[in-house]
């Protein structure tokens, strides 16, 4: 399978200008709704790991 | 539709996430004890990005170790807590006075999270001096200047998200931008 990364580069630039002219037009609730949907849902959905794993998938330290 | 009262301050009437209410109430706390100013994707995501984030990058004024301890433990009063370590000493020391970043969430919780660090050039400090107010339903945020975001973003990030954080900025608030400035901190940050 070849990936065609430019294509997917400029398609997503694409749809990044489409939803910044979108919300630029919008009333803010009409799409500060769908972003607040879109944020809660991540958050929810993330998973809490200790501090100690975080710190070391982020590759910084942790210190007693 | 946001909105720029004056250069310096933009009025933000949109629904707010649980991001901007956990950034809302990590800033409640910080600036009874100093300044600061957000930069870097959180900024993008203030104004209606389509992406998520898990950690909001913010500068402050470099500050005495005294001054940390009341702010760290007025933190921890507040229900926040630092991924890095529970000795404040060890985060002035280690970490900060070495421009090394820690991060703070609410107790028990590691996303999302602050990551916080001292202003620790010229560039740093200018971005806190002239940071520009958003005003938002439930409070107030300070980000760092759209010009220096998008400009550090392109120059110094440069990756595909941070390109198209740029992007978002450049079009959702064309009209609005000094492109000149932009242009001057670019060569300022190629140097």
């Amino acid at each position: 399978m070849i990936f065609d990364k430019e294509k997917n580069q400029k398609e997503r630039m694409w749809f990044v200008d489409y939803w910044a002219e979108f919300v630029r037009t919008s009333p803010e609730e009409v799409w500060s709704g769908q972003q607040k949907e879109f944020i809660n849902a991540v958050l929810k959905n993330a998973r809490q790991s200790t501090r100690q794993e975080y710190l070391k998938l982020k590759g910084e330290k942790f210190s007693i | 539709m946001l909105k720029f009262i004056n250069k310096k301050t933009i009025r933000l009437g949109k629904e707010l996430n649980n991001l901007d209410i956990f950034v809302l109430d990590f800033v409640a706390v910080l600036e009874r004890h100093t300044d600061y100013a957000i930069v870097s994707g959180y900024t993008a995501l203030l104004f209606g990005r389509s992406r998520a984030t898990e950690d909001v990058d913010m500068l402050v004024p470099e500050m005495d170790e005294k001054h940390f301890k009341n702010l760290f433990n007025d933190l921890e009063d507040s229900g926040f807590w630092c991924l890095n370590s529970d000795n404040a000493n060890v985060l002035y020391n280690d970490y900060l006075k070495q421009k090394t970043a820690i991060r703070l969430a609410r107790k028990n919780k590691v996303i999302p999270n602050i990551e916080l660090k001292f202003a620790k050039n010229d560039f740093d400090c200018n971005t806190i001096r002239e940071r520009i107010k958003v005003i938002t339903r439930k409070g107030d945020i300070f980000i760092g200047p759209l010009e220096e975001e998008i400009a550090f973003k392109e120059i110094v990030l440069g990756s595909e998200k941070d390109m198209e954080d740029a992007g978002f900025l450049r079009n959702l608030f064309k009209g609005s931008l000094d492109k000149k400035r932009i242009e001057g901190f670019k060569k300022l940050l190629s140097k």
